[in-house]
Formats: structure tokens, C-alpha cells, sequence
């Protein structure tokens, strides 16, 4: 079944995709009260998402964004970015510069999908939810963040701890 | 002209086996989408090639090793039936369930009909997770003659742990 507009799924179990999320539903308001685009959480169903789009595994919405367009195909990460930029009316302006190719290569595209990986790995500083343990590289930066924030008298977002995989010989039960 | 024609028919099913793309399915630590790299080059592909492969990968994983069981059916698939059975609590948001999916598929093709594994969501089902004291997700319960008799969980698994955390409960 065709879409009758874009779908952009987020996780609604995040709290930086949810604030964006919100954000992007506020701006897709048009003039006359319709919508450019419809904003859904992922949810728990994956047969639902299935009935959405044929083939769609909700382990892999979970793993990147997708922007499922009207025409069947499906935009990810950096890509689905730039579509929702072209889609909004508030920065529809300046979305052209990611069509924009240089020697073979598109480099705002290219920083685009640049800042998406580095919001997405970072979104344990933010505080989401589900994200699990942050990555090495962004390590460093959560203990410079609480630095900062013990200097100025402020608590930081506690990460989550990466405890072993453990096999517990009683049950609790 | 046939030898030309033949000649091109060779290329091209030369270019098409170098060109082969090899899938590395280190899907899913925390948030990263699946990662293509091409056995020749150690470069990413292009979108248009990396959602070819995406869409492949989505028609592959169609069999299901793991089947989702709901409160509803909690008692006749796991309490009611025999053998050993392990159930995984999990929840499809949780980065640490996605860590464990491949690795849980994996031992679910190891121990085949040994054990069933079925998957409860606990954003789904909150009163089986009541019902079991789960605290974090994932967690592993193994189940025999509908008593849970071992328990598992953490977020960072490997095969061999998995394994052992699946089987052992049932060998005691």
C-alpha cells in the first residue's frame, strides 16, 4: 500500500531522537493545518512495521533512522536527514546544498552523514535511554563533561555501566 | 561476432565475481546500522548498492529461529510444554537485546530442537517481567517442566558464554 506521505520513524525510546523528533513534528505543519510529513515512533510491533513496509526489521529502525517515502523507497541515516530538510518548510532553503556535487562527490551531503554518526554515537551524553554504552571514542568526552559539570556544581547524565554477560547459578525466583 | 559476444559474456561474469560484495553483520553494538564492505575494496558502497544489499539481507532474515511468545501464550508454549526452554526478556529498544540478537540466533541454530528459545517483550507483556522479577534487560530464563531452573543476563555476551548460560542449567 502506498504511503500517502513520507513516515520518518524514531526512537521513542530516546530522549535526544524524541526532542528531535518533536521538533521535526512541530515544523511539518503546513499553512492550511496538513502535514509534509508523518512522525511515528517505532514502537514494539514489529509486525506493524512490516504492514508499513514489507521487509522493514524493527532491529534495523532501531539502528538508524528511516524515512520511508511515498514512491516505496527508504532513506537512511544522512540521507533521510537531508530529505527531512527538503521536506520542512523551515529549512527547505538551505537543502539544496546537499545536492550539491563537487569533483564526483556531494560534501555537504557528506558532512551531513559526518554529524548524524557523531550525534548518533554521542546520544548516551544526552541522555537517551537505550542507547547502551557508549562508544570508546566518546568516552573521553563523558568524563570531560562531568569534569566540567562537578567544576561548575552540576551533576552529569550517568552513563550506563557495561557489566559482563553473567550467568546467575540461582534463579531469582 | 560470437566470439565477441562470448568474450563479453566471460567480463562480465569475471567483473561480477570480483566484484562480489561480502556482508559483515557486526550489526547493532549500541546504534550502528549494518556495515557493507566490498571483498575488493575497503571502501563502503554507494546508497544505491548498500539498500540492494539491505533489501537481500531483509528477505533473508525472513525464518525466524526465535518466536515471540506473548502473555497470552506464555502458558501453553513455556509453562505447559516439555523439554527445555529458554526465554529471552527483552525489549526491541534496548541496544543490549540488539547486541544479543545475532549472538542468541546463533546459539538458537547450535542447539536446534534441544532447547526452544522464545522472546517475551517486556514493553509488551510488563506482567510476565512482574511475574519473573526481571530487572534489566536481557535476561535469560530457562525453563523446564514449566519451572524456571536458571538464569542469565548482561549486556555484552559472546557465543561461548551464551551457550553455556542456555545449556548448563539444563545438564545440572
Amino acid at each position: 500500500m502506498p504511503l500517502p506521505q513520507p513516515v520518518l520513524l524514531f526512537n521513542d525510546e530516546c530522549g535526544v531522537c524524541r526532542h528531535i523528533a518533536h521538533w521535526v513534528k512541530q515544523s511539518a505543519y503546513g499553512p492550511s493545518g496538513g502535514t509534509f510529513l508523518i512522525v511515528r515512533p517505532i514502537g514494539e510491533d514489529p509486525q506493524a512495521l512490516q504492514t508499513l513496509r514489507p521487509g522493514l526489521n524493527i532491529w534495523d529502525a532501531y539502528a538508524t533512522i528511516h524515512l520511508l517515502m511515498p514512491d516505496g523507497t527508504l532513506k537512511l541515516g544522512g540521507e533521510a536527514c537531508a530529505e527531512v530538510f527538503r521536506i520542512l518548510p523551515n529549512t527547505r532553503w538551505f537543502a539544496w546544498l546537499f545536492n550539491l556535487g563537487l569533483f564526483g562527490f556531494r560534501p555537504f551531503q557528506l558532512l551531513l552523514n559526518l554529524g548524524y554518526l557523531i550525534l548518533a554515537d554521542t546520544r548516551p551524553l544526552f541522555g537517551c535511554e537505550s542507547c547502551g554504552t557508549p562508544k570508546g571514542w566518546v568516552r573521553p568526552f563523558a568524563a570531560a563533561i562531568k569534569w566540567i559539570s562537578r567544576l561548575f556544581g552540576k551533576k552529569a547524565v550517568p552513563l550506563p555501566r557495561a557489566t559482563s554477560f553473567a550467568s546467575l547459578s540461582k534463579p531469582k525466583i | 561476432m560470437i566470439g565477441l559476444k562470448r568474450n563479453d559474456t566471460f567480463r562480465v561474469i569475471f567483473l561480477a565475481t570480483q566484484n562480489r560484495w561480502k556482508e559483515t553483520s557486526n550489526r547493532c553494538q549500541s546504534h550502528k546500522a549494518t556495515r557493507f564492505t566490498c571483498a575488493n575494496k575497503s571502501r563502503d558502497h554507494s546508497n544505491a548498492d548498500r539498500k540492494n544489499i539491505y533489501m537481500k539481507r531483509q528477505n533473508f532474515q525472513t525464518v525466524e529461529l526465535i518466536q515471540t511468545a506473548t502473555a497470552r501464550e506464555f502458558n501453553n508454549l513455556v509453562l505447559e510444554a516439555e523439554g527445555p526452554i529458554a526465554v529471552e526478556f527483552m525489549s526491541y529498544s534496548c541496544a543490549y537485546c540488539q547486541a544479543l540478537e545475532p549472538v542468541l540466533q546463533l546459539v538458537a541454530e547450535k542447539v536446534g530442537t534441544q532447547v526452544k528459545i522464545f522472546r517475551v517483550n517486556i514493553a509488551v507483556d510488563p506482567e510476565l517481567a512482574a511475574r519473573y522479577r526481571i530487572e534489566a534487560t536481557p535476561t535469560l530464563v530457562m525453563f523446564l517442566s514449566g519451572q524456571p531452573i536458571g538464569r542469565a543476563e548482561g549486556p555484552h555476551p559472546n557465543f561461548s558464554t551464551l551457550l553455556a548460560a542456555v545449556i548448563e542449567p539444563f545438564q545440572s
